[in-house]
C-alpha cells in the first residue's frame, strides 16, 4: 500500500508541474494587464506610477524569468502575494476552504443520507407507484439547474416567507453561533445536495437491480439471513463500487466549492475568491488556487483507488 | 477618487426612476427626522459592498472597497463639501490658505484632536504619512504630493525627511517646486487620502530612516488598524463577510449615535438589493432594474442626486479603418445624429442630466454658456456629412472622400444594459443618417485593451466618473496619447492644452480662475466633438425608513454620520 501510494505521488509530479507550465501561460498570454485591472482606469494615476507598480510586481521581466522565479519560489511551498490584498495567496485559499467545506461535506452528506436509500428503495419497489414516484423525483432533480433553485430558494423562502435567511454565512451579531450558522446553511446546502440526491438513486437502482439477481444474494436468503441484513450488507455495500468511481475527484470539488451556490446564497468560500482573482488577473491567486486543485485532485484519485480495495477486496492495490 | 466607470458600476452610473420616484432635489432628505424628536443612541448602520477591502491603509489602497473602510477612521486636514464639492476644513479649521504665487499652502489644525486611544494629532502624523507614500514601492498616490520641495529627495533616500513640510504647533506649512493647482485638494490628505497615526506606524517603519528598501507596504496594522480620528474603529474582518467597525467616543465632531458601522460583502447588486428589503442593509445605491420593486417597500425611502459620471460615444480620430472620424464636422453629424435627450427618458427614466461637454453640470467648474445642445436632427447630419466630403451610395450608406464606405464597429461592455441599449440606438439611428455600425459586445477588460491608445478601433461607448476637483489634463492634453494612457481619441488641441495647463499650473488656482479655464476647455470639446457626451445619470438609492438625518449629497453621503439614529 505505501508502495502504491508513494509510486502514485511520484508520478504526480510532471503532471503538477506541466499543470503549473500551462496555468502560468494561459493566465500571462491571456488578454488585459493586472495592473491597468489594478487601477481600474484612476486616471489621476500615472503611467509612471502604474510602470512602479508594474515592476515592483516583477511583471516587466521576460516571460521566461518570471517562470523560473515562480517555480523556485513554489519549490520553497512560497506561492506569492496577491496582487490586491498584498496578503500570501496560500493565506487567502486556506481562510476560504473551510466555508466551502461546510457545505461541500454537509451537502455530500445529505445527498448520500437521502440519494442512497432512495435508489435502494426504488429497486425493491421495482415497476410500482415508489419506483416512478423516485424516477421522476430523479429526472426533474437532475433537470433543475442549481443556480435556478438557489434562487428559488432565495426568493420564496428568503424574501417571501422569510424563513430562512437569504444568504451569507451568520446573521449581523450572531458569528459563532452554531444554530445561526446551521440556519444559513439550509439553503446551500439543498441546493448543493440536489444534484446528487437526484443522482445518487438512478445510479443504484440499477445496481441493486442486478446485485438481487447474484447468486450470492440468494444464498444470503437461502441460510437465513434476514431481509434487512442481505440488503444492507450483501446487496448495498456492493452496489456502492460505481459510486467509488463517482466519487473520484471528489475531494477536489469539495474544497473547490461551487462558484454558483456561493454566489447565490452570498457565501464567501473558494469558488468565489477564485472567480473574482480570475476577473482581477491576480496570478499569484490563480496559480496557487489552481495548484491546490490540482493536487487535490490527484490525491483524490489515488484515495479512490484505495476506497475501491477497501469496498471490493477482490481488487489490490500495488 | 476618479475612475473609469465600471461594468459594474451601473448601480452609480445608471440611476433610475420612475412616476413614483424621488424628489428631484439633490441632498434631499427621505429620513430626516422631526426637530422635535429626540435622538435614540445604538444600532447598527450596514451598507453593501460587493467586494472585500483589498487593504484598510490609504497608501498602497487602488480601490472603492477599501476606500469606503478606511476613510471610517484615517481622515485628511480638508474634505469636500457635500453640497458644492469644493474644499473645506476638516481636521484642518478650514481651507488651506494659499500664498500667491501659488507655492506656499498653509493648514492650521483644528484644537484638541485626538486619536481613538487617546493620543494628540499632531502635524508629525501629516508628515509622516507624506513620507511613507514616498517610500511605498506599491503606492500609486505620489504625483498628488511629489512637487513638495524635498520629497524626490526623501524618495531617493538622500534625506531623512522632506524639507517642504514645516510645521510649527497648529499650523502646517508646505512648499511646493511648481505651481499644480489640483494637488492642493489632494494635499489635505498627505496624498494617500488619509493620515496614518505616525505613533502606531513608527513601530514598523521608522521615517527618519535612509534605507529606501524599507517602507509600510507590508506590516499587520494595514489589515488590522488599531486607532482612529474617524467616527469608527475598526474592529474586526472577517473575509468574505463584513468589516465591523464601533463607534469612536473620541470623534471630534462627537462619539456617534450608532454603535457600529459595518461594511456587509455580498455577491452583487441584486443581493443587496434583498438585504435591503430584508432590513439587512441600512442604505445602499441600487441598480436600475431594482428600482420600481424597492419603491412599493413600505420600509423603504428612495434617495437621489447627481452624479460626476457620464456615459460617451468616443470616437478614434486617428483610426485607419475610419478615417473619416478626424474630421471634426463628421463628429458633430454623429451627435446630431443621435437622439440623446429620448436615451436619457428611456434608459435613466428621465433621471438624468444631457452631457454637453467633460464637466458634468453639477460640478463647480461647469458653464453652460456656449455650449451647443446638439439635439436629434438628421438633415443637419447629412448636411454636415456631405459638406465634409461623404456622398451618398445607392445602398444608402455613405462613401467617404477615398471611396469606401462609411462602415465602422461601435464597441462596449456586455452586461451593462444601458450600453447595450445604446449601441442598438446608435446602430438604428446612424444607419438613417447613412453610416453602418457593426456593434461588438465584449467584456470590460477586452474593451479597455482594445480602446488603448495604439490599438486599431473606431467608436467604443464607456463612461467616466469623475472627483470633485476638476482635472481633465489625462483626458484630453494632446501629451496624453501613448500606451496606458486615457486620450485614447487622439484629440489634440491647441487651445484645449493651454487651458488644462492652465487648469494645473495656475499660478492663479481660484476657483474662479480655473472654472474659466475648464469652460475654455468644454467649449472646445463641444465644438470638436472628440466624444458624443451622452448625460450624467443620478444616483439614486435606498435607505430604511427608520434611519434619521441621513441627507445624502452628491459630494458625500456620511457627511454628517457621527448623528445619524435608528427610530423605533
Amino acid at each position: 500500500m505505501t508502495r502504491f501510494m508513494v509510486r502514485r505521488l511520484l508520478q504526480a509530479i510532471p503532471t503538477l508541474f506541466g499543470i503549473l507550465l500551462l496555468t502560468f501561460l494561459l493566465t500571462r498570454l491571456s488578454p488585459s494587464d493586472p495592473v491597468n485591472l489594478m487601477v481600474a482606469g484612476n486616471f489621476d494615476i500615472t503611467r509612471e506610477e502604474r510602470e512602479a507598480l508594474r515592476q515592483d510586481l516583477g511583471l516587466n521581466d521576460p516571460l521566461p524569468i518570471q517562470f523560473v522565479r515562480y517555480v523556485s519560489s513554489v519549490a520553497r511551498l512560497d506561492f506569492g502575494n496577491s496582487f490586491y490584498y498584498h496578503r500570501p495567496a496560500v493565506n487567502l485559499i486556506a481562510e476560504r476552504i473551510p466555508n466551502s467545506l461546510q457545505i461541500s461535506l454537509l451537502s455530500l452528506a445529505v445527498a448520500l443520507v437521502v440519494g442512497v436509500p432512495l435508489g435502494v428503495l426504488a429497486a425493491y419497489r421495482r415497476g410500482r407507484l415508489t419506483d416512478h414516484a423516485i424516477r421522476i423525483f430523479s429526472v426533474a432533480g437532475h433537470a433543475i439547474p442549481t443556480f435556478w433553485f438557489g434562487l428559488l430558494f432565495v426568493t420564496v423562502m428568503g424574501l417571501e416567507l422569510r424563513w430562512f435567511p437569504i444568504g451569507s454565512m451568520n446573521a449581523i451579531g450572531k458569528e459563532g453561533d452554531l444554530a445561526d450558522r446551521l440556519w444559513h446553511l439550509a439553503g446551500p446546502v439543498l441546493a448543493a445536495s440536489l444534484a446528487g440526491i437526484a443522482l445518487y438513486p438512478r445510479y443504484l437502482r440499477t445496481e441493486v437491480l442486478e446485485i438481487i439477481g447474484q447468486d450470492y444474494v440468494r444464498t444470503a436468503h437461502a441460510k437465513g439471513l434476514g431481509k434487512r441484513a442481505v440488503t444492507w450488507v450483501h446487496v448495498v455495500r456492493n452496489s456502492l463500487i460505481p459510486m467509488v468511481t463517482l466519487f473520484g475527484g471528489i475531494l477536489a470539488i469539495v474544497l473547490n466549492g461551487s462558484l454558483i451556490i456561493e454566489q447565490v446564497f452570498n457565501w464567501p468560500g473558494l469558488g468565489r475568491l477564485l472567480f473574482e482573482a480570475l476577473t482581477n488577473k491576480d496570478y499569484p491567486v490563480i496559480q496557487a488556487a489552481v495548484l491546490a486543485g490540482s493536487g487535490l485532485l490527484l490525491v483524490s484519485y489515488i484515495v479512490r483507488d484505495i476506497a475501491y480495495a477497501w469496498v471490493d477486496p477482490r481488487i489490490k492495490v500495488r | 477618487m476618479r475612475r473609469l466607470v465600471a461594468i459594474l458600476g451601473v448601480a452609480t452610473l445608471v440611476a433610475v426612476s420612475c412616476s413614483s420616484g424621488p424628489t428631484g432635489t439633490p441632498g434631499g432628505s427621505p429620513t430626516a427626522a422631526a426637530a422635535t424628536e429626540k435622538p435614540v443612541p445604538g444600532g447598527n448602520i450596514v451598507v453593501g459592498a460587493i467586494s472585500d477591502p483589498k487593504t484598510m491603509q490609504p497608501v498602497i489602497a487602488t480601490d472603492t472597497a477599501s476606500s469606503a473602510v478606511w476613510q471610517q477612521f484615517y481622515l485628511g486636514l480638508t474634505r469636500t463639501n457635500r453640497e458644492t464639492g469644493e474644499t473645506e476644513g476638516q481636521l484642518a479649521v478650514d481651507a488651506p490658505k494659499v500664498s500667491s504665487d501659488g507655492l506656499t499652502v498653509t493648514y492650521t489644525l483644528r484644537d484638541n484632536l485626538v486619536w481613538s486611544d487617546g493620543t494628540p494629532f499632531s502635524a508629525d502624523d501629516y508628515k509622516y504619512t507624506v513620507e511613507a507614500v514616498m517610500r511605498s514601492k506599491k503606492t500609486v498616490r505620489k504625483s498628488a504630493v511629489n512637487t513638495i520641495v524635498g520629497a524626490k529627495d526623501y524618495e531617493a533616500g538622500k534625506a531623512d525627511s522632506i524639507s517642504g513640510i514645516k510645521a510649527d504647533g497648529k499650523t502646517i506649512a508646505i512648499t511646493l517646486e511648481k505651481v499644480f493647482c489640483p494637488a492642493i485638494a489632494g494635499l489635505g490628505g498627505a496624498g494617500a487620502g488619509g493620515i496614518l497615526p505616525s505613533a502606531k506606524f513608527k513601530t514598523v517603519w521608522d521615517n527618519k530612516t535612509t534605507d529606501v528598501t524599507k517602507n509600510i507596504d507590508d506590516n499587520p496594522m494595514n489589515d488590522k488598524p488599531t486607532v482612529s480620528m474617524g467616527p469608527f474603529i475598526f474592529k474586526d474582518f472577517t473575509p468574505g463577510v463584513q468589516v465591523t467597525m464601533t463607534k469612536n467616543p473620541k470623534y471630534f465632531r462627537g462619539e456617534p449615535l450608532a454603535d457600529q458601522y459595518i461594511i456587509k460583502t455580498y455577491a452583487d447588486q441584486t443581493a443587496i438589493k434583498n438585504a435591503l428589503i430584508t432590513g439587512e442593509v441600512t442604505y445602499n445605491t441600487v441598480n436600475a432594474s431594482d428600482f420600481d420593486d424597492l419603491t412599493k417597500n413600505a420600509a423603504l425611502s428612495p434617495y437621489r442626486f447627481k452624479s460626476l459620471s457620464y456615459n460617451y460615444i468616443g470616437w478614434n480620430a486617428k483610426s485607419a479603418k475610419a478615417p473619416w472620424l478626424a474630421n471634426k464636422s463628421v463628429r458633430q453629424a454623429l451627435w446630431y445624429g443621435i437622439d440623446v435627450d429620448t436615451i436619457i427618458k428611456k434608459i435613466v427614466f428621465g433621471y438624468g442630466t444631457k452631457a454637453l461637454a467633460h464637466n458634468p453640470p453639477v460640478s463647480w467648474a461647469y458653464d453652460a454658456a456656449g455650449l451647443t445642445d446638439y439635439k436629434l436632427d438628421t438633415a443637419k447630419a447629412k448636411q454636415l456629412l456631405e459638406s465634409a466630403g461623404a456622398k451618398m451610395g445607392a445602398d444608402g450608406i455613405y462613401r467617404w472622400t477615398d471611396g469606401s464606405p462609411m462602415k465602422m464597429r461601435i464597441e462596449t461592455n456586455q452586461g451593462n444594459n444601458a450600453r447595450e441599449t445604446i449601441l442598438q440606438v446608435a446602430q438604428e439611428q446612424y444607419k438613417a443618417i447613412g453610416i453602418q455600425i457593426d456593434p461588438l459586445l465584449e467584456s470590460f477588460n477586452q474593451l479597455l485593451d482594445r480602446t488603448d491608445p495604439g490599438t486599431d478601433y473606431e467608436g467604443f461607448i464607456i463612461g467616466w466618473s469623475l472627483g470633485a476637483d476638476p482635472d481633465p489634463y489625462s483626458i484630453w492634453h494632446s501629451s496624453q496619447q501613448g500606451k496606458g494612457q486615457f486620450n485614447n481619441v487622439g484629440f489634440s488641441s491647441p487651445a484645449a492644452d493651454k487651458a488644462l495647463e492652465d487648469n494645473r499650473n495656475g499660478p492663479d488656482c481660484s476657483k474662479a480662475a480655473r472654472k474659466v479655464a475648464n469652460h475654455t476647455l468644454d467649449v472646445t470639446l463641444n465644438q470638436e466633438a472628440p466624444y458624443t457626451f451622452l448625460y450624467s445619470g443620478d444616483t439614486i438609492g435606498f435607505a430604511q425608513k427608520t434611519l434619521q438625518n441621513f441627507k445624502p449629497f452628491t459630494f458625500s453621503r456620511e457627511w454628517n454620520i457621527e448623528t445619524w439614529w435608528f427610530k423605533k
